[in-house]
């Protein structure tokens, strides 16, 4: 499951490349527990927060390797040992026969593979996020949501407000549900 | 609102000229490759002679055509990111005519490479007879003619937009260029076909093979992108168009000349196994011949040097990004190409007793060198005509703002 945070503060951007100079600023100023909701990926935004990395390529690499193997195995093994047929009077183990397979094979571990990995990698690896129902719908279609967790280091409710305010964001709220119901600060901007 | 992308434009690059040595060394490959086939040529050994030339006119006759066929792939793509680096793919349509002139030239030598230009051979021969219709020189000539007349054309009609609206502006001349190109890559889908049937497939007029034309095409692609890699890396390393090309453009270049990597191996596997599988005589003599007189480390060596080796080196993302890394394996392709070129046309050239022999390929990697020169001369010339950026497009700053 994706971790849930609490509390923390909420912003409101509505241009893409407003978001991306917001995410540099919270990003310099030292927070770390702050994440982007946004309706489509904005290109650049890793560097923009700060990110490191993905170590997603390697797995892809890892499992790629796994799927040649795999074919590799699986044809020599059936076509020449356990079944061998005589296809065209053509050697059993034919190697241009055995290239299509293990295309196919390589493509479909590495894809599929790293598809689930990335599903569940992002359900852990992620900031804790923002309860469910105080995010403003916007998020799905036009607005670009700054949300800083209160689990930061550096949390302090009144200058994360501040700050937030400071990036030019609207509709700026602190949000804490820690007792079981929602407490909202702030004025809508 | 605040639109914090809108930033002022970097200082405009104005014109760009070719380095001093870039243009020593280009006129000194012109020399040597001169050199090489004038001595071959008065030794007599009009084969190799004539086989060194066809390398070298088709390796730059496709670097020409890349640059149309890359410019109208762009257009119709819509693809903003290379905007700032366009003028490159624009300066090397300009060899089309001069390029386009010396390769006509290959049917002054035709009776050295092609066995259909001699009668007698075709009266002997009832395939050659049959095909007789289309493997003439008038036709050669004709169709060569048209089809490089017409590559011509496009070029001057897709750049010729772009110049103009280097001086007016506005998305009409894009909006044409988006119309020719169109036309144009359908026009290029049958010349490119044309072109490579009567130079290179026609060498060996007995065998054919349905994946030729589309080899030759991703041969042109792949050594575009690489052309355009190694320019537009120097650039960027030689601190040139500063703040116009940066690493999520080399990015998105360098992920094309691997894509094009990608894909060589899959058409020339594709030929191969196409081959192997139906088993036909007339077809698996292709790879026969280049098995016999020493020619199989020559043809092994094709796919390590056009795939294994520059499709390992560029998986990384640096590599791509870097342009000390990408350049040296854009390199590395445009010397495959060569490589490629010399077992299509190298083993084919002769017959019978005649069969050429594998030799190191030294007149003919001179010859490569000095089309390379000469098209890196006519490059340079073209470029320096007309301002580096083209500041007027309206997708530029979509283009400086690009992240890859």
């Amino acid at each position: 499951m994706v971790p849930l945070s609490t509390k923390g503060v909420l912003g409101h951007f509505y241009e893409p490349a407003d978001a991306l100079a917001a995410a540099a600023k919270v990003r310099d100023a030292g927070w770390t527990h702050f994440d982007f909701l946004t309706p489509f990926p904005i290109h650049g935004m890793e560097d923009a927060m700060g990110q490191k990395r993905s170590w997603i390529p390697y797995v892809t690499a890892i499992l790629a390797i796994c799927g040649i193997a795999f074919a590799q195995g699986l044809q020599n093994y059936v076509m020449v040992y356990d079944w061998p047929m005589n296809f065209g009077g053509k050697p059993f183990a034919s190697w241009p026969a055995f290239v299509p397979i293990t295309f196919e094979a390589m493509v479909f571990w590495a894809a599929l593979g790293s598809a689930f990995v990335a599903i569940i990698a992002g359900k852990k690896d992620t900031v804790p996020q923002p309860p469910t129902m105080l995010v403003t719908t916007g998020a799905t279609v036009d607005k670009f949501v700054l949300w800083i967790s209160a689990t930061d280091p550096k949390w302090n409710a009144a200058e994360a407000e501040t700050f937030v305010r400071s990036l030019g964001a609207d509709g700026v709220r602190v949000v804490d549900v820690s007792e079981g119901r929602a407490h909202e600060g702030g004025a809508h901007a | 609102m605040s639109h914090s992308h809108s930033h002022a434009l970097p200082a405009a690059p104005g014109r760009l000229a070719l380095p001093g040595i870039v243009q020593g060394l280009s006129i000194a490959a012109v020399l040597a490759g001169g050199a090489a086939l004038a001595m071959s040529f008065s030794r007599g050994d009009l084969q190799l002679a004539w086989s060194s030339y066809l390398i070298g006119v088709f390796f730059a006759l496709g670097l020409g055509v890349f640059g149309v066929a890359w410019l109208a792939i762009l257009y119709l793509a819509r693809a903003d990111w290379s905007v700032t680096m366009r003028r490159i793919p624009e300066a090397m349509t300009s060899w089309l005519l001069p390029g386009g002139l010396l390769t006509m030239a290959v049917g002054l030598g035709a009776h050295s490479l092609y066995h259909w230009s001699h009668a007698d051979v075709v009266a002997a021969d009832e395939l050659l007879t049959h095909k007789a219709p289309f493997l003439n020189m008038g036709m050669f000539y004709a169709l060569v003619g048209v089809s490089l007349a017409l590559w011509v054309a496009f070029a001057a009609l897709i750049v010729g937009a772009s110049h103009r609206q280097d001086k007016e502006g506005g998305i009409g001349p894009t909006r044409t260029s988006r119309t020719f190109s169109a036309i144009f890559l359908v026009v290029f889908a049958l010349t490119i076909s044309i072109v490579s049937f009567y130079l290179l497939l026609s060498l060996d007029a007995h065998w054919f093979s349905t994946m030729f034309a589309v080899l030759v095409f991703t041969d042109v692609v792949q050594t575009g992108t690489a052309f355009v890699a190694v320019v537009a890396g120097l650039m960027v390393m030689n601190g040139r168009l500063q703040g116009f090309i940066n690493d999520n453009h080399l990015h998105s270049l360098g992920k094309m000349v691997f894509a094009a990597t990608g894909f060589w191996a899959y058409i020339y596997f594709c030929q191969h196994m196409l081959i192997w599988y139906a088993n036909i005589p007339e077809e698996t003599v292709y790879f026969l011949r280049r098995q016999e007189n020493g020619w199989l480390p020559y043809l092994l060596a094709l796919p390590a040097l056009k795939f294994v080796v520059p499709f390992l080196l560029m998986v990384p993302r640096d590599a791509k990004r870097n342009p000390k890394k990408l350049v040296p394996v854009a390199i590395l392709i445009l010397f495959a190409q060569f490589w490629e070129l010399f077992v299509m046309v190298g083993p084919a050239v002769s017959h019978g007793e005649a069969a050429a022999h594998a030799h190191l390929p030294v007149v003919e990697f001179a010859a490569t060198l000095g089309f390379i020169g000469l098209f890196t001369l006519v490059f340079g010339w073209s470029l320096a005509r007309h301002d580096a950026v083209p500041l007027k497009d309206p997708a530029l700053t979509e283009c400086l703002n690009y992240h890859s």
